[in-house]
């Protein structure tokens, strides 16, 4: 059973890393570049499916989140932790694409626009996430004090989005996009989903073995006191 | 810096990002799968030095 | 209502009483204030200080500096001596509570304001004359969203252990969107000179309802002694 299930993860991450290096072939080779801008536009087909997978990572943590607080139950924890995890890494994936083409195209590697002023705040709202986490000692606090943030901030994203229409923008608001590129942008979409999912679910396992060790390491289950004689001091 | 190694550079960085995550990840994995297998107590149990 | 309205009152007037004769927070708060209005000053130098929208940035770092502090010690007073349990075992409503505590933290603040602001519209050179009632619009509505932010947090974050700038962390990026819209208004208002429309200001009342119910709604579930 265990092995059935360790090779179709075997099998699930070969997919996904041959799938991704598919993607880069395609886009490097078979995509026609695009005129207006060369071919720093290139990183447009994996800028967006990372920064569309930023935000299912924090719709995860915010419906986690709500698990939580309905459920009190540590599962719920634990996921929204890893994906609050895996969050702040697509947002700093699309943060350091992002200027790098505006490094290009602008000639600054930061300029106030709403678009980047928008995913830095993201990345900060997360990045908070997890670091108030390892100040808060008893586990059941930290997991409500994390679900309520966890809520908040993703109901705070709407409203960033709001606040940043009011800057001066200089971003592309719509590309003409031909009908390779349309196809290289949604093949892109599959690896990168993959990836992201994959990375939830292996923080996801590892962080549920942390959790199960340190609970027993605080409470130890009843059978194994009972099951030593000694009462654990042997 | 022209505008290829703009875009190459993009696509190095959210490679090494997306998939040395994944490889630490792998890591700590097996690591606590090891770590589980020699908690104290279960040391020389069904191993091969029995 | 009259009764709600009455409990709330009685809650802030207590935590007000208490700050009228120890004084603790709102010296400490407002000689912050005016510290971080001078290292700005002295860090920008004197040319760019005088550039004009220099002053609102400024008084944004410290109110948000400033409040965080307001609302830790508002929320601290609860912490000794049992407190806050027996406030919790009262019979009033726990949205009563976070409405009280609101209140204080508001009042708090807008004493800060009261000091902070004409120190930083001096030295800065500030023309506050075009649009006076603008600017204070603006600021209240920014307030009233920060302080519901801020005591939501200050229950959640002030019962853990270590708090040395935990509650700014928290508190700052969810308040980002405020310090947004507030600026950009203000460089409306007082850069190009165009008067405050009602877009802007049902904007930001619009993010002061948003922040007020979703804090008033979780605050009970966060309450612990």
């Amino acid at each position: 059973m265990n092995t059935v299930k360790s090779k179709l993860c075997m099998a699930y991450w070969l997919v996904t890393a041959s799938l991704f290096a598919g993607a880069v072939v395609m886009v490097f080779v078979w995509t026609p570049t695009e005129q207006t801008m060369g071919v720093v536009q290139k990183i447009f087909y994996l800028h967006l499916p990372v920064a569309i997978n930023t935000f299912a990572a924090c719709m995860v943590t915010f419906i986690a989140s709500i698990g939580y607080l309905w459920q009190r139950r540590q599962v719920w924890d634990d996921l929204a932790v890893s994906s609050a995890k895996v969050a702040v890494l697509l947002c700093s994936i699309v943060l350091l694409t992002g200027m790098i083409w505006g490094h290009s195209a602008w000639g600054q590697w930061w300029t106030w626009s709403p678009r980047l002023t928008f995913s830095l705040v993201l990345w900060l709202l997360y990045v908070a996430y997890l670091v108030i986490r390892p100040s808060i000692e008893s586990r059941q606090r930290r997991a409500l004090v994390s679900a309520v943030y966890g809520v908040v901030a993703f109901l705070d994203v709407p409203l960033v989005y709001l606040s940043v229409k009011l800057m001066p923008d200089i971003h592309p608001s719509s590309i003409g996009l031909a009908p390779e590129m349309k196809t290289t942008l949604l093949f892109c979409f599959l690896p990168v989903t993959m990836l992201a999912v994959g990375l939830i679910a292996a923080r996801y396992r590892l962080q549920r073995a942390e959790t199960l060790s340190m609970q027993e390491a605080e409470d130890p289950p009843l059978d194994t006191i009972a099951a030593d004689p000694a009462g654990g001091f042997t | 810096m022209s505008p290829t190694t703009h875009a190459i550079a993009a696509y190095v960085v959210t490679i090494l990002l997306l998939w040395g995550y994944a490889v630490t990840l792998w890591l700590s994995v097996r690591r606590q799968r090891n770590n589980n297998q020699d908690t104290p107590g279960t040391i020389g149990e069904g191993s091969d030095l029995s | 209502m009259t009764q709600v309205l009455r409990q709330i009152v009685l809650l802030s007037g207590k935590d007000l009483r208490i700050e009228a004769r120890s004084r603790q927070t709102l010296g400490l708060v407002a000689v912050l204030g005016v510290l971080i209005v001078v290292v700005l000053g002295l860090g920008l130098g004197p040319e760019r200080v005088k550039s004009g929208m220099a002053a609102t940035a400024v008084l944004w770092v410290a109110y948000l500096f400033g409040g965080v502090l307001c609302f830790e010690k508002t929320m601290a007073v609860e912490r000794h001596d049992g407190a806050l349990a027996g406030l919790m075992l009262a019979p009033i409503d726990r949205g009563v509570i976070y409405a009280g505590k609101l209140l204080s933290n508001l009042t708090l603040m807008l004493a800060l304001a009261l000091i902070v602001t004409p120190v930083a519209v001096v030295m800065f050179g500030f023309d506050l004359s075009a649009a006076p009632f603008g600017f204070a619009a603006i600021m209240a509505g920014g307030f009233v969203g920060f302080a519901a932010i801020g005591t939501l947090f200050a229950a959640a974050v002030s019962s853990t252990r270590s708090q040395g700038g935990l509650l700014a962390i928290v508190v700052f990026p969810v308040s980002l969107p405020l310090v947004i819209v507030s600026t950009q208004m203000m460089m409306r208002l007082f850069g190009e000179g165009e008067p405050l429309g009602a877009v802007g200001l049902t904007v930001l009342i619009a993010f002061d309802a948003v922040y007020l119910v979703v804090s008033w709604l979780v605050f009970e579930l966060i309450l612990e002694p």
